[in-house]
């Protein structure tokens, strides 16, 4: 399967071009939607909360560590946006942060489906792509993360 | 009737001989004048008849003797009887004479005293022993009392405090009477009472035991104390001696250190992830530029940034995993170190030279260590890491290997690590454990590795030791309780 749309949510500009590139490079057809802060992102998801005109987001890459809001507080206020909120939606922190913390409490966020280390890269991507493998433990969510 | 006489007379003599040749005989009349002094005296005092005679013996009493005797002379009057009387001369030298004297009323026929028949022991050197035991008592007790710790010494059987110093009772707001007879243990907070109580059951004689403890003040403060405790025999009784001190102060300076090196710990901790996003970003922008068309140079320069990229890494890593170590021994779980093992050889498999070595591994399936993983992880990550590093290279006659051996001895698991790398220089083995040492610039590292692997096998209780031969092999053993922070 392929991605047709996937928002990116990161402060750190180059990052953000980095991944661009990265997708852009696996699937050009890709449309990429950037948000440097939390909270634009939370406006967006809630002024098109009944909008059928955009394109189906099929999945979110999340940094962490961001000024306003970080990432964990972003997922829960997106998971009370209940009428646009699709639970389907795969969503990856996508950070330089290898704090034990930090992978612990994004494994056992409800609606987190993995936790990727930057920098993001084809393999990774690829990783993310491919069907959860049952026998992994953490609640069968992926760490693509370098431990 | 006559030969009764006469034996009589003759004894009578030979008494009154023995007695003028071992005791001092003195005549006294009313007044306490001395009429009559025998030899003895004379050599005692120092004084001869002449000065004696008609001289109180008052006078030559020690002056603050002098009014009791006077007194009790003078009472005597009317009490007619014998009676002994200890009193301290002044000698001609000006020494101490103590004297036991035997004061024995003489009367006339109508029963009036007219003189005093003195007899009298020297006691002087017995007196002398007694008054120096005294004061050897006195100091002693002064010493206890004065002393600036708190001493308790109490019957454990009877449970009561027998003897407490005044530190004892004024540092925690008691009087002394309050604590006297009172049980040791009254004074324990509840927190440690089972266990202080248990500490001393066990304790055996002459055995001695220092530990930790709170101690309830009057007013139901509390108070953080060290007790050195000692159990020893007195009397045939059982008899424990604790010496307490105050450490409050101590304990307060070490859970500020306590606190400070947590905030070191995690400032390090923090500093070191934050440090790791601009990298991670390199490594992204450089893999996008690896993916441009570049010529040779510009490719080997990007080979060498990547390389340097990857030392950063692993330097902030071993940075935040020194910073940190402390914080895991306290979750604990059951690890398993085959799982560990083949854990940490998939996060090296992307290590240089890693595909050359001949891994042999002999792990019993269910060898546990009931610990954090995490340090068990670093242990064996470092270690493996250290011997891919310094592997020699694959020759016809030398193939790169790496044993790891696992047994269970008892409540300990032993593991050994060996490679059959370049080796360690003698001189240097005894320093490869120390902060930041590096043997040798030829290969990348940051002097952090077998730091933390020490402290970790450390927080584990446990051992590691390490023997090598120069370009032959180099071999770590290690023992761990299974149990670590039991």
């Amino acid at each position: 399967m392929k991605h047709k749309h996937i928002i990116l949510i990161d402060d750190n500009k180059i990052d953000c071009f980095i991944h661009k590139k990265i997708i852009s490079l696996a699937n050009p057809k890709t449309q990429i939607t950037v948000f440097h802060d939390a909270i634009a992102a939370l406006n967006y998801f809630n002024q098109n909360k009944y909008n059928t005109k955009i394109m189906p987001v099929d999945l979110i890459l999340l940094d962490i560590n961001m000024p306003l809001m970080n990432g964990f507080d972003f997922l829960e206020r997106l998971s009370k946006i209940k009428s646009l909120f699709n639970p389907q939606i795969p969503i990856y922190f996508l950070t330089s942060s290898c704090l034990k913390s930090d992978v612990e409490k994004a494994l056992n966020t409800k609606y987190c489906s993995g936790y990727i280390n930057k920098p993001l890269t084809k393999e990774k991507l690829n990783e993310i792509t491919q069907p959860i493998d049952k026998s992994m433990t953490y609640n069968f969510k992926k760490l693509i993360a370098c431990m | 009737m006559k030969t009764v006489k006469t034996w009589c007379n003759k004894n009578e003599k030979q008494l009154i001989k023995a007695l003028e040749s071992s005791s001092i005989i003195l005549m006294l009349d009313t007044n306490g004048k001395i009429s009559y002094s025998n030899k003895i005296f004379h050599s005692l005092s120092g004084f001869d008849q002449n000065y004696l005679n008609k001289k109180s013996l008052f006078s030559l009493c020690k002056k603050n003797k002098l009014e009791k005797i006077i007194s009790q002379f003078n009472n005597r009057e009317t009490n007619t009887a014998i009676w002994n009387e200890n009193v301290c001369l002044k000698t001609s030298e000006n020494n101490d004479l103590y004297v036991k004297l035997s004061i024995i009323p003489i009367k006339n026929k109508k029963n009036i005293i007219k003189k005093y028949t003195v007899i009298g022991n020297d006691i002087t050197k017995q007196k002398k022993r007694e008054l120096k035991y005294k004061k050897l008592k006195t100091d002693f007790y002064n010493i206890f009392n004065n002393a600036n710790d708190a001493i308790f010494i109490f019957d454990k059987e009877n449970d009561s405090i027998i003897d407490l110093n005044e530190k004892a009772y004024t540092s925690f707001g008691y009087t002394k009477d309050e604590l006297q007879t009172t049980s040791f243990f009254n004074l324990i907070s509840k927190n440690n009472l089972l266990n202080s109580k248990y500490k001393l059951d066990t304790l055996l004689e002459n055995e001695n035991i220092i530990f930790e403890a709170e101690l309830l003040n009057k007013d139901n403060h509390i108070t953080d104390v060290e007790i050195s405790c000692k159990q020893f025999k007195h009397e045939n009784k059982n008899i424990f001696q604790a010496i307490v001190r105050d450490i409050s102060e101590r304990k307060k300076t070490h859970q500020k250190l306590k606190e400070k090196t947590l905030e070191l710990e995690t400032f390090l901790y923090r500093a070191g992830h934050d440090l790791k996003a601009p990298l991670t970003t390199l490594e992204g922008l450089l893999n996008l530029l690896l993916l441009e068309n570049l010529n040779k140079n510009a490719r080997e320069v990007c080979n060498m940034i990547e390389s340097t990229l990857r030392n950063g890494k692993i330097l902030i890593e071993n940075l935040t995993t020194a910073s940190h170590m402390l914080d895991k021994p306290k979750r604990k779980e059951k690890t398993n170190l085959r799982e560990i093992i083949n854990q940490t050889l998939i996060n090296l498999k992307h290590n240089e030279g890693f595909n050359n070595i001949d891994f042999k591994l002999n792990i019993p399936n269910k060898v546990c260590i009931y610990t954090n993983p995490l340090l068990l992880i670093s242990i064996f990550q470092n270690l493996i890491q250290n011997a891919i590093k310094y592997q020699r290279p694959k020759t016809k006659s030398h193939k790169p290997s790496i044993n790891i051996d696992v047994t269970e001895v008892d409540n300990n698991v032993n593991i050994i690590v060996i490679d059959n790398g370049i080796g360690i220089k003698k001189e240097e083995i005894d320093n490869i454990f120390n902060l930041y040492y590096r043997s040798t610039t030829a290969v990348d590292g940051s002097g952090l590795g077998l730091y933390i692997t020490k402290n970790a096998i450390e927080l584990l209780n446990g051992i590691i030791t390490v023997s090598s031969e120069l370009n032959r092999k180099t071999q770590f053993n290690i023992t761990i309780p299974k149990n670590p922070n039991k």
